[in-house]
């Protein structure tokens, strides 16, 4: 075991640090629409510029190709800085690219991986189904080959920023007679074919950042499927062995940034019976204390899953922990913040409106990329080794 | 670089630990006599371990707090005696620890409980005691008074009562303690975890293993949840104390607070998974549970670790 920093370590964070105090945007990131799109493919434009488009992609994609530890430095950094998140640039950076990269040919990487790291193209997911939520493989909507293109019909349903994205990785099914994992296709599809049809879906936070998407008719070349006809469900899996550990760092940094916020805000308000302090209150001190505890660990947790992942060139199933254990932990936290606000957590203005509006979009967390119960079947099966069963 | 899972000499180390323990302790051993386990820790002196931590030049192994965690882990698992903790810490503190570390003499823990009174586990006459409080303090036998006999939580575990005027002790001892019993705790929440986990995989009810039905595999996950975060903050928190770094108190207090958690939900969980055997005395679930409560005492309790890691600065990026 050790945690130590090289002096090499240290120049590589002063080096990550005056160049983030010197390019993170100031300005308000705006929250949905082509505003948002601007301005998160401005600064990923901006970063990649500096050197920074894909700080753990392969040098011969344009990436960095930096070290575990030096992940680590760059997320840490980022984080503390400010910097805004990817934004609608996420699904190309952390599924479009990599995927590409794992599986795409020569020719689909020369077009796209350029401009993704450049942040001139945005992505979008095209997974899940009105029928096919957390049982994936059970997606139903058709592709049939016609001459040298897929026709499909159908819809899918919670793509995030579908509706600002210029492709969209889609799952679809081209063989149903196969069992459930076979017969499908990953294809690349330009958002701009006709018979596309983008429906925005306000989200209880009362953003619009995912949508629902219409197929009607819509000629895919075959030559946007990567990875063949029916190898759709090892593509997309694929993806998961680009993560080394280091996803859950910028969320973990994030969220005890915020946990510390939150302790300078009870230092600052009144508690919840109006009288001394809110961290004089023992209720709430003791929350705090807890939540203080817990993001202490989702930190050693992460570093464990590096440590794992340093070792190991297969990801484990234990990154499923680290998920599920930020996201209960954020909506613990954000749910103790409303409790301390008290009065003024019903109103959005002011402080509480960012507090708010986090509290809300907050339950996505335990929702998007797999929900709390299937991680918990996952840590269940694959880590513990229980029986799959009746679910 | 960072790495949180032990490096070969480290694992070698941890499953001799593993493999002495589960051979010399097996929680069976609870179901009969009591002796505060005096016989295993006069063998685990034999090895060398009462010293793990204490420097070669001073007759001990020469280790760090990564070691002693990992070790603690073990005797958590296999619910050791209070009285290793003691000896080991008594070893430390003593001014010649030689009598502690080549287990000629033992040592037990004393633990406020308000007004001068304390509560001594596993106390044997001659013994020294650590007595815990404001710091930590190493007495003898004769600073006691009034003490008489009293039954504990834990039928394996000795209590008795005693009256004790100490002044304020070592305060860097008492961290130590608290970062051992996060370890101790998290070994006895893997075992539930275990425990759990086996009889999941071979209990059938309507036709099939219960851990196949999601209300039994996800109350096992939480335990493995619990029990990651908690080892993993321990291994944190044992490494910001060797390498003498500013966040130690922080991350120490973190871990007592996490590992704390973990085995108190998981050992009761355990008892649930069970059903009807989990009740019964026979079975071994009963006693992690009791056992927790006891270490949830020492070293203070869960509200003074609370209050302690409220009143660290946090914790920087590059601490």
């Amino acid at each position: 075991m050790e945690y130590s920093f090289t002096a090499e370590d240290r120049a590589f964070r002063d080096e990550v640090r005056t160049w983030l105090h010197a390019n993170v945007p100031t300005e308000k990131r705006p929250s949905e629409g082509p505003a948002m799109r601007d301005f998160d493919t401005a600064w990923q434009r901006r970063q990649f510029e500096g050197g920074w488009g894909g700080i753990a992609w392969p040098v011969e994609y344009g990436g960095r190709g930096l070290s575990l530890m030096h992940q680590l430095i760059w997320h840490e950094e980022y984080a503390h800085a400010g910097a805004p998140p990817p934004g609608c640039m996420f699904v190309a950076l952390n599924h479009g690219g990599p995927t590409l990269m794992a599986r795409g040919s020569e020719a689909q990487q020369a077009f796209h991986i350029p401009r993704i790291i450049a942040g001139d193209a945005v992505w979008c997911q095209g997974f899940s189904e009105p029928g096919a939520g957390s049982d994936l493989a059970g997606i139903r909507m058709r592709a049939v080959v016609d001459g040298d293109h897929l026709v499909v019909n159908g819809s899918k349903i919670w793509s995030s920023y579908a509706d600002v994205a210029d492709w969209q990785e889609l799952l679809v099914r081209t063989d149903p007679d196969l069992p459930r994992h076979k017969g499908l296709a990953w294809t690349i599809c330009d958002m701009t074919l006709p018979g596309i049809t983008v429906r925005p879906i306000r989200t209880m936070a009362g953003v619009t950042t995912f949508s629902e998407v219409f197929y009607d008719n819509v000629r895919i070349p075959l030559s946007d499927v990567v990875g063949g006809l029916t190898e759709g469900w090892s593509v997309a899996m694929s993806t998961l062995s680009f993560e080394r550990g280091t996803a859950m760092i910028p969320h973990q940094v994030e969220l005890q940034r915020t946990i510390e916020e939150l302790i300078g805000l009870a230092r600052e308000i009144p508690g919840p019976d109006g009288g001394k302090r809110a961290i004089e209150d023992d209720e709430i001190s003791a929350r705090l204390a807890t939540v203080r505890a817990e993001v202490a660990a989702m930190r050693a947790m992460t570093y464990a899953a590096i440590s794992r992942a340093a070792r190991s060139p297969v990801p484990g199933p234990e990154g499923a922990m680290v998920s599920l254990y930020f996201a209960e932990l954020f909506q613990k936290v954000h749910a103790l913040a409303l409790d301390m606000l008290g009065a003024g957590s019903i109103e959005r203005a002011g402080e509480s409106a960012a507090w708010l509006y986090r509290y809300l979009d907050g339950f996505k967390h335990s929702i998007a990329g797999g929900t709390t119960e299937i991680r918990r079947n996952i840590i269940g099966e694959r880590v513990l080794g229980l029986p799959r069963g009746a679910k | 670089m960072i790495d949180l899972l032990p490096d070969d000499e480290q694992q070698a180390l941890a499953s001799s630990f593993a493999d002495v323990l589960a051979a010399e302790a097996p929680l069976s051993r609870l179901h009969r006599e009591v002796d505060g386990d005096r016989a295993l820790i006069r063998q685990l002196a034999a090895l060398g371990w009462i010293g793990l931590g204490i420097p070669a030049d001073k007759g001990g192994l020469g280790c760090g707090a990564v070691e002693e965690v990992l070790l603690m882990r073990e005797a958590g698992r296999q619910l050791v005696g209070p009285g290793l903790v003691a000896t080991m810490l008594a070893a430390q503190l003593a001014d010649d620890g030689t009598p502690f570390i080549d287990g000629s003499r033992q040592a037990s823990l004393s633990i406020a409980a308000g007004d001068g009174q304390y509560l001594r586990l596993d106390h044997h006459p001659g013994d020294a005691s650590l007595a815990t409080g404001d710091g930590l303090t190493l007495i003898e036998e004769h600073a006691f008074s009034n003490a008489i006999e009293s039954r504990g939580i834990d039928d394996t575990v000795a209590l008795s009562r005693a009256t004790l005027q100490v002044p304020s002790g070592d305060s860097e001892a008492a961290e130590r303690l608290t970062l051992w019993t996060a370890a101790i705790l998290v070994g006895t929440a893997e075992a539930a975890r275990d425990m759990a986990v086996a009889y999941a995989k071979v209990r059938e009810q309507f036709g099939q293993p219960i851990g196949a039905f999601q209300a039994i595999k996800h109350r096992c996950a939480d335990m493995a949840l619990r029990c990651e975060a908690a080892w993993t903050q321990t291994c944190f928190a044992a490494l910001a104390l060797d390498g003498g770094r500013d966040d130690a108190t922080f991350q120490i207090a973190a871990a007592r607070l996490i590992a704390g958690d973990a085995a108190l939900q998981n050992s009761r969980a355990n008892i649930q998974v069970h059903g009807g055997i989990g009740f019964t005395e026979e079975c071994d679930a009963q006693l992690l549970v009791r056992r927790t409560q006891l270490w949830l005492q020492i070293g203070g309790g869960t509200r003074s670790h609370q209050r302690a890691l409220l009143a660290c600065p946090a914790p920087g990026a590059d601490a």
